[in-house]
């Protein structure tokens, strides 16, 4: 029964999706997928990630575990990132080819299909997040709904974490609150 | 009917909890030093050439809630005149993206939209494609190609790879090689008939995501392209508007 449901949701989908696709919505990936909601994970375009150039201030992070993640980008400990823990925010210097942070929320790198405008502030934004045009901050104690894209568990001194493109967070009723990270 | 075939076909533990079924582990896991000799050799023959053009049909998933999978289409076409300039044009949906690099500065347009932003870059097109990824988010297929081979380009050694065997891909005879490393699976299939050692296509798999979304690509590629003064640096046409990086600014908070 159950899924004779889910098949039918399916097929439901898909006759909305397809028959009535404008151009407006055909020109982003995500707005003509808006009936499947948020992407959970996405194909690597490429095998490596790249390898931080010599002169990038913020280059570390680009591990792809958890602890290398942890470590690599822990505020505050080793060399080779800026984020600063200061009163009640933390700053994060922008993650390695992440997205930013603004006005308490996560911005993710846009994908290739996505919307010309937003694709060029999305650049125009983390251009002046390196320049030091802009500051980030991910404010400790706001919560945002929806996960963040492209979290890992982290678990220390007895707590669970989750890590997001250089914050921490922890689950709470109401969504993923910014914590400070563990130290 | 065709709701019973989906039925049928549709896994129970897709409409549950996504976490990966894990089947039985390859009966082994071992890196042929064939396999990773033409990996090499496909990185040395990219690096040894002067200038190239190779244009992408490429095919990206991504995956939606209960593990639905989504794939967007697309087509590039990187220009590329070792050691300093670079010239990108990228293909999905409706947009079109460009990038040109001329050794001093890189410029991010999309036609479409009439606008571009311009960035100060220099060096190796390497260290531009690194640092776009760094410091800009832009991440760009096959660029990762040029890697392999390279002592210090820091690529992760494939804990495993095989060589398949020979096939035909349209009327090009290939061989199909099958890499694995943490968190990807990779395929490459190698045009080793000529001088250099080409990759004509190229399938990515994420296997850290329990529905493992692909890239795949096909290449062709053509080693004396026509470059004329202008390729490289970005001319805006009289409409087209520049973004400046002050006027970008985040809100601060």
């Amino acid at each position: 029964m159950r899924i004779m449901k889910f098949a039918a949701v399916l097929l439901g989908t898909s006759a909305l999706l397809l028959p009535g696709l404008s151009p407006a919505q055909a020109a982003g990936g995500k707005k003509a997928a808006a009936a499947y909601g948020k992407p959970t994970a996405r194909a690597n375009p490429n095998v490596n990630r790249p390898k931080p150039s010599a002169n990038a201030g913020h280059s570390a992070g680009n591990g792809r575990s958890a602890q290398n993640r942890q470590q690599a980008n822990r505020p505050n400990k080793g060399k080779g990132h800026n984020n600063v823990v200061a009163g009640n925010t933390v700053v994060v210097n922008k993650p390695a080819g992440g997205g930013y942070y603004d006005n308490g929320r996560y911005h993710d790198r846009p994908d290739w299909d996505d919307d010309d405008d937003d694709f060029l502030e999305f650049v125009g934004k983390t251009a002046a997040v390196t320049a030091g045009v802009s500051v980030v901050a991910a404010v400790i104690g706001s919560v945002v709904e929806d996960k963040p894209d492209g979290c890992q568990p982290v678990n220390a001194y007895g707590q669970s974490y989750l890590y997001c493109n250089g914050t921490y967070y922890q689950q709470v009723s109401q969504g993923y609150q910014v914590v400070a990270p563990p130290q | 009917m065709l709701a019973v075939v989906l039925a049928a076909a549709m896994p129970v533990q897709a409409q549950t909890a996504p976490t990966a079924v894990q089947g039985p582990a390859l009966p082994q896991l071992r890196l042929e030093p064939e396999a990773e000799a033409a990996l090499n050799r496909m990185g040395t023959s990219l690096r040894a050439m002067k200038s190239f053009e190779v244009a992408s049909d490429f095919t990206a998933e991504r995956v939606y809630p209960g593990n639905h999978k989504l794939m967007s289409i697309g087509n590039s076409t990187f220009t590329v005149q070792f050691p300093d300039r670079m010239r990108v044009d990228m293909r999905s949906g409706l947009t079109h993206r460009r990038v040109h690099y001329d050794g001093q500065r890189m410029t991010v347009s999309a036609p479409n939209a009439g606008r571009y932003i311009v960035v100060p870059a220099s060096g190796k097109v390497a260290d531009v494609l690194a640092s776009a990824y760094e410091n800009y988010g832009l991440e760009f297929p096959l660029q990762d190609l040029f890697r392999w081979g390279d002592p210090s380009s820091g690529v992760t050694r494939p804990t495993a790879g095989y060589r398949l065997g020979e096939t035909m891909l349209g009327d090009r005879r290939v061989v199909h090689y099958a890499f694995t490393q943490p968190g990807v699976d990779f395929q490459v299939w190698l045009d080793e008939t000529g001088a250099q050692t080409l990759p004509l296509k190229m399938v990515i798999t994420n296997i850290e995501h329990p529905a493992q979304p692909q890239f795949t690509a096909r290449y062709s590629w053509n080693q004396a392209p026509a470059i004329d003064a202008g390729t490289f640096t970005f001319t805006p046409g009289p409409a087209d508007k520049p973004i400046a990086i002050g006027d970008a600014a985040l809100s601060g908070k």
